[in-house]
């Protein structure tokens, strides 16, 4: 299966952005720049064009194109270009030199109107070009001269049309210099980008090759360290790093506990074996009486049975955990099944010296449950408490039935123990070493198979430490 | 021989100790691991069986702390934990064997004879001093090609001076590893039992074997003066 790259997706997002961003701005700029060049040569039209309309002069007897004095002054540098004039009365023309056997086409707008226009010249080349009607000019002289023959001099009889074109080769020129200009700094800026983008991230991204080689070490270490985070790690790579440490400190927890648990079940399991073995051999080690003999066989059993119960209790709890044992509903009576798991416990009560405190409303109403898992959570609630209290001590038995749940509460002494490892009881061969019994027969997994069994039945068992000395087992079921 | 067991599982405990004492030797047993480091520290043992999973102390906390105290008796670990890891940890906690359950009652024995062997420095289970002859293994006594019939005390009183044979023994240690019952006794009986040894060992006029030593105790040596 093929991840992403996150380097491969800052390449290719930068990329495509940045390559937009930097279209966009080249666009802008060329096209600034093409305008500011266009108007410069606009501007220059016009003004060559302002100052040869000026240049024709009306007098006393013929129109006078004055440019050349025109070119000659010290405006001359304003005008640019290539020239047309015509006379639209007579018909004449006259261009400029630079144009030689080339003409210019004849376009105008309205009076003292410039018109801009792109045309091509003779040669074949852009020109951008300027057509201006306007009246020649008259100065008094020549009106003077003109009245003293007996003539008026009216500038608008003589119409005159000045084009004047400069090429745009040279524009262009410019432009696609400027668009190859813009092209390779642009192409630059993205490469530049991605090999900082790909030495940036190589070197961020480097700690973390350096923290899978850490956790590669850890996977083969037994009981290993926490793993080392690089102090080079990406700040927003290190609550990953911090979470996936916390969950591999869950893991090893609870390989420890498996490792326990299998420790544990190897002991309680052997120990047995071992003590059916001692005492089988034992028993046959030296010639002995028929009673003599019987009564270690009866030893031999006792622990057989002992480790049986001990064989189900575990199968049980597999089976629970697994989901492979079913619970049925009916309705039990909670304080009936109390009693009969009080009574039974009397015994070992007697033998303790335990006094038993109850505390059970007058009626307990029915629920709706798994009577044999009820039965056997009860059983395991009390036979836990009855076992790890010291002689004379005091035990307490509470039903709460003021809510909507059914609680049932044991409270006895207790000692050596914590809050924070108290979870810990719940977990398969705990055994308590004030247990007062130690020949086998509770190898430490009632409690384990009370909280599966309350599991199933959709309830819980909460442990707490209501003082240094006292215990508290709290079992809640629905009603 | 003084033995101390510290074993939970009381099935065990209890064949095992009747076993041993019917090996011949005396045997203190606890059920606990803080009772079990109490008897080890304050009495003498020849050789210490300890459990590892015990309750209040365990049982390698409790080599260890013995080990603290320059205390070299041999220690045999009997444990259900199989595991390399867990032999191992048991050896280099101090411990001179690791046996794992379920084991055979001889197989335990046999162990255990060999660390009192090693304790006091015998290669074989067949201890010669002169001519004098004890097959420990066999619990059979031979003083010049002659078998000696020893009561059962006699036996491990002489047995227990054959293997500290060369050095003296004050009636204080015989009373402390030969004898079960040490409350309400007295040393005197080692007198008592020292000489109907020497007359059972000397008869027909061998040289006696025993020697008292004033002020330190007895000495089985096969340079009788």
């Amino acid at each position: 299966m093929k991840h992403p790259s996150i380097r491969f997706r800052l390449m290719l997002g930068t990329g495509i952005i940045v390559a937009v961003l930097l279209f966009v701005a080249n666009f802008f700029i060329y096209r600034a720049f093409e305008r500011t060049l266009t108007e410069e040569i606009e501007s220059q039209l016009l003004q060559s064009a302002s100052l040869l309309a000026k240049s024709a002069e009306l007098e006393a007897n013929s129109l006078d194109y004055e440019w050349k004095d025109a070119m000659n002054s010290p405006g001359s540098a304003d005008i640019t270009g290539v020239f047309q004039f015509w006379d639209m009365r007579s018909g004449r023309t006259t261009k400029s030199p630079d144009l030689g056997d080339g003409e210019l086409p004849l376009f105008y707008g309205k009076l003292n109107v410039p018109v801009l226009r792109e045309i091509t010249l003779s040669n074949g080349r852009k020109a951008r070009a300027v057509g201006l009607l306007h009246h020649p000019f008259v100065d008094v002289i020549a009106i003077a001269e003109a009245a003293q023959t007996g003539r008026v001099l009216h500038p608008e009889d003589f119409p005159q049309v000045v084009v004047c074109a400069r090429e745009t080769q040279s524009l262009t020129h410019r432009l696609n210099e400027l668009r190859s200009l813009l092209t390779r700094a642009s192409i630059g800026t993205l490469l530049a980008i991605w090999a900082s983008i790909f030495a940036i991230s190589t070197w961020s991204l480097h700690p973390i090759r350096e923290l899978s080689e850490n956790l590669l070490e850890h996977s083969k270490k037994e009981n290993p360290p926490q793993v080392e985070i690089p102090h080079a790690l990406p700040s927003e790579l290190t609550g990953l790093a911090g979470a996936f440490n916390t969950a591999l400190n869950h893991v090893e927890k609870s390989r420890a506990r498996e490792k326990e648990f299998t420790l544990h079940a190897a002991h309680e399991l052997r120990t047995p074996v071992a003590g059916i073995l001692i005492t089988l051999e034992q028993a046959l080690y030296r010639p002995r009486g028929s009673l003599d003999l019987s009564n270690r066989i009866e030893e031999a059993l006792k622990i057989t049975r002992s480790m049986r119960l001990t064989l189900n209790s575990l199968m049980r709890i597999a089976r629970l955990r697994g989901g492979l044992e079913a619970s049925s509903k009916t309705p039990v009576e909670p304080k009936t099944i109390l009693r009969e798991v009080l009574e039974a416990a009397i015994p070992l009560i007697e033998k303790n010296h335990l006094t038993i405190h109850e505390g059970f409303p007058e009626d307990v109403p029915a629920i709706s449950t798994d009577p044999g898992l009820f039965r056997a959570v009860i059983s395991n609630l009390i036979d836990n408490s009855i076992r790890h209290s010291p002689i004379h001590s005091t035990i307490e038995f509470h039903v709460d039935d003021s809510s909507e749940r059914f609680v049932f509460m044991t409270i006895n002494p207790c000692s050596g123990l914590s809050a924070e490892n108290l979870d810990r009881l719940f977990e398969p061969f705990q055994r308590g070493s004030k247990a007062a019994d130690n020949e086998g027969a509770h190898a430490g997994l009632g409690l384990s198979l009370a909280k599966e069994a309350a599991l199933l039945m959709g309830g819980r068992i909460d442990v707490n430490l209501i003082s240094d000395d006292r215990i508290r087992f709290t079992l809640t079921l629905p009603r | 021989m003084r033995c101390l067991l510290v074993e939970d599982y009381t099935p065990l405990r209890k064949n095992i100790e009747e076993c041993l004492v019917e090996e011949g030797y005396v045997v203190d047993s606890s059920a606990s691991g803080d009772e079990g480091l109490w008897f080890a520290k304050n009495h003498p043992y020849d050789v210490i069986i300890l459990d590892i999973m015990l309750p209040e102390v365990d049982g390698l906390t409790i080599l260890r702390k013995i080990r603290e105290l320059q205390d070299h008796t041999p220690v045999m670990i009997v444990s259900a934990r199989d595991g390399v890891t867990q032999r191992v940890e048991g050896l280099n906690a101090g411990a001179d064997d690791y046996l794992v359950k379920p084991f055979a009652l001889i197989e335990l024995v046999a162990r255990l004879h060999a660390l009192v062997r090693r304790r006091y420095d015998r290669g074989t289970p067949v201890l010669n001093v002169g001519d004098l002859t004890i097959d420990c293994a066999l619990k059979k006594v031979v003083r010049g090609g002659k078998e000696i019939s020893l009561t059962r005390r006699e036996y491990h009183l002489l047995e227990y001076l054959a293997f500290r044979a060369g050095q003296p023994v004050s009636r204080t240690d015989i009373w402390e590893h030969v004898y079960e019952d040490q409350a309400g006794g007295s040393s005197n009986a080692v007198d008592v039992y020292i000489g109907y040894l020497r007359k059972k060992l000397n008869e027909g006029g061998k040289p006696d074997l025993i020697q008292t030593r004033r002020g330190h105790g007895y000495l089985l040596t096969e340079s009788p003066t």
